[in-house]
């Protein structure tokens, strides 16, 4: 305590503990790339229509094989950067919330931002007959006001509260939608199943380009306003006395709620993915909150299962959505069954 | 516990802060000393931690403001006062799994740019606020893991890493055990005293919130109930701000407060607190004690004598040649009551601070005198004081021990604070030493002094005393040794030192009436006169006169000043405690 100057010994020390901790967020980040980079080349180049790397590269380079070019074109590849797009933004989308709101639960897919826009899409296509790409605009506007309305009502300040106001307006508008769907034509009622289970049946590539711009102008957004969250994390009055008042982890809220309209209006809701993503890159950093690794470990998950949905069941093209559903609900039950023996201990 | 002239950086003017429709605290002002550690404390919901938080702008006042060098904080740019002003929060979130170095860089962020994330400076900043915690050998650990103790030290240490000049800490101490409690505050205090970092924290645990902080704010119904140094702790401050009776003793390790509560089971066990406090005042070293006037005799125009009675005189210790013991009297003031006051060990703990801080009316009047004499043992105990009634040049100006005296009546109470028994309590004025040619000079307020030493002088004493009093009726009969002489003067109502000076001078060998008139040669001479080997004076009295005096032996007559003790009694006009 009598020491009036800092040793070297002690600055050392603590420089070594935290380029350990960016270090081993970095590894997470390499591994999890690597395996991102894997589950897409199965999906490109293995299921029902193997395609060869030689074939895969001179399609990519322009030439037209006949068969080969329409399937990688035309389908696989699509799919395969749609769940990749979508899939890092549910992630990372479910990670800011659950990390800013200190609550697992409140993952946007949760508290009914999926829901917003699957009802704002459906009352779309049965009661005004909207087609093609104005949907994705009434999907991102009933994502956003549901996230706005939720966010409005609970203040930003509690979790539970947020949590459980989040969960009565998606059971509210669950209902919307199944009585839109009781009203709807075959043909309107086929249109709006994309918008209860998210599928990357309807990838194009025009949707996805503008997915993919989105997705890197918020995941800058994101990079620009991490510091905030590493001291929204510590509680409100803490990060309030170092300078970010609730207020200021707004906009990363704001951010979580348009990363999943934006790609919900793409793929429709894929469920699970926001709210297990984050937990899962937290289970391989040790505990630690992962924003890269929460994306990465979304596009994982969503290629994977896309490659499930498209192949498992023979003759069968099952929505990426069923699937992750399926192994989201028993992940996050395995999540939930060994968290309280490792939490308090 | 010093006083100086502080400033504050940090102020809360007439703030209203509440939640919502509810209003906690109503219409608040604080300042807060620089450089010094405040504690805030209260029952629940007296809305202190909600003062706390006003002032650490988490909530913003619906009326008034919080300061923060002069500048409304809740104006200022939230970042640039993170950089002034750190916060330790009630129940700050630890997030799962972060180490140790790594939470407690957090604290960094005020003082981070865009895209510059870790920078060595922020290192050393870390590696700082884990040794001024103790907390380095805990770098690499997982925060999940310590213990509660070190899990509050290490939050301290984020607050540190900050680098802030004032701190504030709602209840840092909660949820710690009694050991980790005063580990923790005495960490704050060593900051406060290494950084001189600016220290406010809400604390419960009053007993510790009066040894740690300079300042006590104490608080209820969201004002202020007593606000100062941990002395404002007394047992009525603690009844108003949490309705609970106690006993307020000094605490035996520092003097402070020490509140200790009495509650409804022990009602009765109260009864005997009188027998409680008699035993506490036991094992300190002075007494205050109410006692009764048990004689009042006017000696002659200048002097009353008061004999005063009461079992408490009878630890009251003037035994042995103390010579000019001094005791105080307090009695009644405006309010006709005489205070309460506890002892405590001299010089640690403040009854003195106690007694200064009740109002005016309540708290009496204190005046200094000699013990004159001291007999009896038990009930019959006397202690007798002879108390000056000054000649009053204005009959408005009569000071309110000479009032006291005049007006005093046998049974009345009055409250002696003394020294026990075998207790060498200092300010024993008289110091002869070895010395064997003793001098003592002064007027009539020296003559109760004189007149103990002389008494207490052995036998072989040498030495002359010359006493100066207003009439010639003021003349006493004193026991003195064989051989020192006492010289009386009595002045007629000519000016205080008129005639004492003179007959210093002439005692010294020394010519003319007084220094002034000296030429301006003669004082360059060296004064002719043989320093005597063990020659010892004693000077008391009007502080005028004593300055003369004390320039005819120094300046003069060339005296040591080490053979030398000067008394300043009184000044013309002005009734000196």
């Amino acid at each position: 305590m009598s020491a009036t100057t800092t040793s070297a010994e002690a600055v050392a020390r603590v420089r070594l503990v935290r380029r350990r901790t960016a270090r081993r967020g970095r590894l997470i980040v390499a591994v999890l790339t690597v395996v991102l980079l894997a589950a897409f080349a199965a999906r490109v180049l293995l299921g029902d229509y193997l395609v060869t790397v030689p074939d895969l590269v001179r399609v990519l380079s322009g030439e037209n094989l006949p068969g080969t070019s329409f399937v990688v074109l035309d389908s696989k590849l699509p799919r395969a950067v749609g769940a990749v797009l979508a899939g890092a933004a549910f992630g990372l989308g479910g990670a800011l919330f659950q990390t800013v709101l200190r609550n697992p639960l409140a993952s946007p897919d949760i508290i009914g931002i999926g829901a917003g826009a699957s009802a704002a899409a459906v009352a779309a296509i049965v009661l005004f007959g909207v087609t093609g790409g104005w949907l994705a605009v009434w999907a991102v506007v009933g994502a956003l006001g549901t996230g706005l309305a939720i966010l409005l009502l609970a203040g930003p300040r509690s979790g539970a509260r947020l949590v459980l106001i989040g969960v009565a307006c998606s059971a509210a508008l669950v209902s919307v939608v199944q009585y839109l769907f009781t009203r709807a034509s075959l043909y309107d009622a086929q249109e709006g199943l994309l918008w209860i289970t998210g599928s990357l049946n309807q990838a194009a590539w025009p949707g996805l380009g503008r997915l993919a711009v989105e997705v890197l102008v918020l995941v800058a957004a994101t990079a620009a306003l991490a510091p905030r969250l590493a001291a929204a994390e510590l509680g409100a009055d803490s990060a309030a006395g170092l300078g970010v008042p609730v207020r200021g982890v707004m906009p990363l809220l704001l951010v979580g709620v348009l990363l999943t309209a934006l790609a919900t209006a793409v793929t429709g809701p894929i469920a699970f993915v926001g709210l297990i993503a984050g937990p899962l890159s937290r289970r391989l950093n040790r505990d630690r909150v992962t924003l890269p690794g929460a994306a990465l470990v979304g596009a994982v998950v969503v290629e994977i299962s896309d490659y499930i949905g498209a192949y498992a069941v023979p003759e069968t093209n099952l929505p990426v959505g069923v699937i992750t559903g399926a192994v989201g609900a028993v992940v996050l039950i395995w999540l939930i069954a060994r968290d309280p023996s490792r939490r308090r201990a | 516990m010093t006083t100086r002239l502080n400033t504050s950086r940090l102020v809360a003017d007439a703030v209203r802060l509440g939640y919502g429709e509810r209003t906690v605290v109503d219409g608040l002002s604080l300042h807060v000393p620089d450089g010094q550690v405040t504690a805030i404390v209260g029952a629940n919901a007296c809305g202190k931690s909600t003062l706390l938080r006003g002032m650490a702008r988490l909530l913003a006042p619906a009326s008034g403001g919080v300061l923060l060098d002069g500048e409304l904080v809740h104006r200022r740019p939230t970042r640039e006062v993170a950089k002034v002003l750190g916060l330790l929060p009630q129940s700050p979130v630890t997030p799962e799994g972060i180490t140790v170095a790594d939470l407690v860089a957090r604290g960094r962020y005020p003082h981070q740019r865009f895209f510059v994330r870790r920078s060595s400076q922020d290192d050393e900043a870390v590696a700082r606020a884990l040794e001024l915690t103790g907390t380095v050998d805990l770098a690499e650990r997982c925060v999940d893991e310590l213990s509660g103790g070190q899990r509050q030290r290490v939050w301290v240490a984020m607050a540190l890493a900050q680098e802030t000049e004032l701190l504030l800490l709602d209840e840092p101490t909660s949820y710690l055990d009694l050991a980790h409690q005063v580990d923790l505050l005495d960490l704050l205090h060593e900051l406060n005293a290494e950084r001189g970092t600016t220290i406010v924290m809400v604390l419960h645990e009053l007993n510790l919130a009066a040894r740690y902080a300079d300042r006590l704010v104490v608080m209820k119904d969201g004002g202020i109930v007593a606000e100062g140094p941990p002395a404002v702790l007394t047992e009525q401050v603690v009844e108003d701000a949490f309705g609970l009776r106690s006993r307020v003793v000094p605490d035996p390790v520092t003097g402070t407060p020490l509140v200790v509560p009495i509650g409804r089971r022990h009602q009765h066990s109260h009864q005997h607190s009188h027998q409680q406090a008699h035993e506490e005042r036991e094992r300190h070293r002075m007494i205050i004690e109410e006692v009764r006037v048990a004689r009042r005799e006017r000696l002659s125009p200048s002097f009353v004598r008061v004999e005063l009675t009461g079992q408490g005189l009878a630890e009251l210790g003037v035994d042995g040649p103390t010579y000019d013991q001094r005791i105080k009297l307090v009695f009644p003031g405006a309010a006709g009551t005489l205070p309460r006051l506890e002892a405590g060990p001299p010089g640690e703990y403040s009854w003195y601070s106690d007694w200064q801080a009740l109002p005016e009316a309540e708290r009496g009047h204190m005046r200094t005198y000699t013990v004159r004499d001291l007999y009896g043992s038990g009930e019959a105990r006397r202690l007798v004081v002879d108390v000056v009634v000054h000649p009053a040049h204005d009959p408005g100006d009569v000071g309110p021990g000479a009032a006291w005296a005049e007006q005093v009546q046998p049974g009345d109470a009055v409250v002696v604070v003394g020294p026990k028994i075998g207790v060498d309590w200092g300010g024993i004025a008289f110091a002869p030493g070895t010395a064997d040619d003793l001098l003592l000079v002064g007027d009539e307020t020296a003559v109760p002094a004189v007149a103990a030493i002389l008494g207490q002088l052995p036998a072989d004493a040498r030495g002359t005393a010359y006493l100066e009093v207003p009439w010639v009726e003021d003349i006493q009969q004193l026991r003195a040794p064989r051989g020192v002489e006492v010289v009386w003067l009595s002045r007629c109502g000519e000016a205080p030192g008129s005639h004492v000076v003179p007959a210093l001078r002439r005692h010294l060998g020394l010519g003319g009436d007084a220094v002034v008139e000296r030429a301006e040669n003669e004082i360059w001479d060296e004064p002719e006169v043989p320093v005597a080997a063990g020659r010892y004076a004693w000077i008391a009295g009007e502080s005028g006169v004593v300055r003369t005096l004390r320039r005819t032996l120094v300046s003069e007559a060339g005296w040591d000043k080490g053979e030398v003790a000067f008394m300043g009694y009184w000044r013309i006009g002005v009734a000196m405690a």
